[in-house]
């Protein structure tokens, strides 16, 4: 058998169609389903979930987001108010907190009465701590809530 | 000046793959990471102005208000459902149970009222619970009086949405 001696100079050439062809795939896949909305979301806080949670169908305008998460290993579970990053415990804080974002919508030339506050809760917090919180934004003049859930299978 | 043949088999074009490749996989790396797999997520309206605040016009004929009061346990699970103060759940027993009684009761409340429409204008629905009540039995009650899925479509017909919080009951002494 004569064993065919490799030319100087020939590159071994390796077919990469098929390689693109999928990387583009992948590529497509992800971009359509990727969303950079602008909810705020935070690993510590686990909706409870319900049948009719449905996305709402208008956009609104920029809402207060206040989110109650559950401070990781503490046993039994305690939870802190989350708002736009911050993490402030339930209490005088949290109202001073309320005051400064009521403040802010004001410059926006929106009456805190407008603003829609949405509640993130953990799901095993005490309905006390929320109604707590709701009731140091009805001080500060926020009167529209929202409770979130998500959605269940 | 010389002229390079044409037609030669030699002469191949070759694309440069290395910076494409680079890219198309900067860009799947990238849209990779920044993938999140989350549930929808939706939410219940509840208007609760502070006490003493003017209502609206609008808001000014007396509705018809169902108390579903809420006691919970130690562990902050739900021990009994009351709806007027009829007891329709009392532990031990599944919540869902719970929630399904309810669901039937405003189903029949709101078919004697004339439908969603009229139950909508003439109705609320307050709640009534125990401080260390888990949040999750609240939502879950909530979705039992606002509304229902059917089962083949995904329509949702609703009940009664106008929602309202009493203050909560039976506060621990050590909570600040």
């Amino acid at each position: 058998m004569r064993v065919k001696a490799r030319k100087i100079g020939e590159a071994a050439e390796a077919d990469l169609t098929p390689m693109i062809d999928m990387t583009f795939q992948l590529i497509a896949f992800f971009m359509v389903l990727v969303n950079f909305t602008q909810a705020e979301q935070d690993a510590r806080v686990d909706l409870p979930a319900s049948k009719l949670a449905k996305p709402p169908e208008q956009v609104q305008e920029q809402p207060l987001t206040i989110q109650l998460a559950k401070i990781k290993g503490s046993n039994p579970a305690e939870f802190i108010a989350l708002i736009g990053g911050d993490e402030i415990p339930v209490g005088k804080e949290l109202e001073g907190i309320l005051v400064r974002e009521r403040r802010a919508f004001g410059r926006m030339g929106r009456p805190a009465a407008g603003v829609i506050v949405i509640i993130r809760a953990h799901k095993d917090v005490d309905t006390g701590k929320v109604q707590e919180v709701i009731e140091m934004c009805q001080k500060e003049g926020f009167e529209r809530f929202r409770l979130r859930a998500k959605e269940e299978n | 000046m010389k002229i390079r043949k044409k037609g030669s088999s030699e002469d191949k074009i070759e694309l440069q793959m290395t910076a494409m490749i680079d890219i198309v996989f900067q860009l799947l790396v990238f849209f990779i990471m920044t993938f999140n797999v989350v549930a929808q997520e939706g939410d219940f309206n509840i208007r609760m102005p502070a006490i003493g605040a003017p209502q609206d016009q609008m808001e000014e004929i007396e509705k018809q208000t169902l108390k579903v009061r809420m006691t919970a346990n130690a562990n902050g699970d739900l021990q009994e459902l009351k709806l007027n103060n009829a007891v329709l759940f009392k532990a031990p027993g599944t919540p869902r149970d719970a929630f399904r009684a309810l669901h039937n009761k405003i189903v029949g409340m709101v078919a004697d009222k004339g439908g969603p429409d009229e139950a909508g204008a003439l109705m609320e629905v307050e709640f009534d619970c125990d401080y260390g009540l888990k949040y999750n039995n609240v939502i879950e009650a909530i979705t039992a009086v606002s509304g229902s899925k059917s089962r083949d479509s995904d329509k949702i017909e609703r009940l009664i949405e106008n929602i309202k919080f009493a203050p909560a009951k039976n506060k621990p002494k050590n909570t600040p």
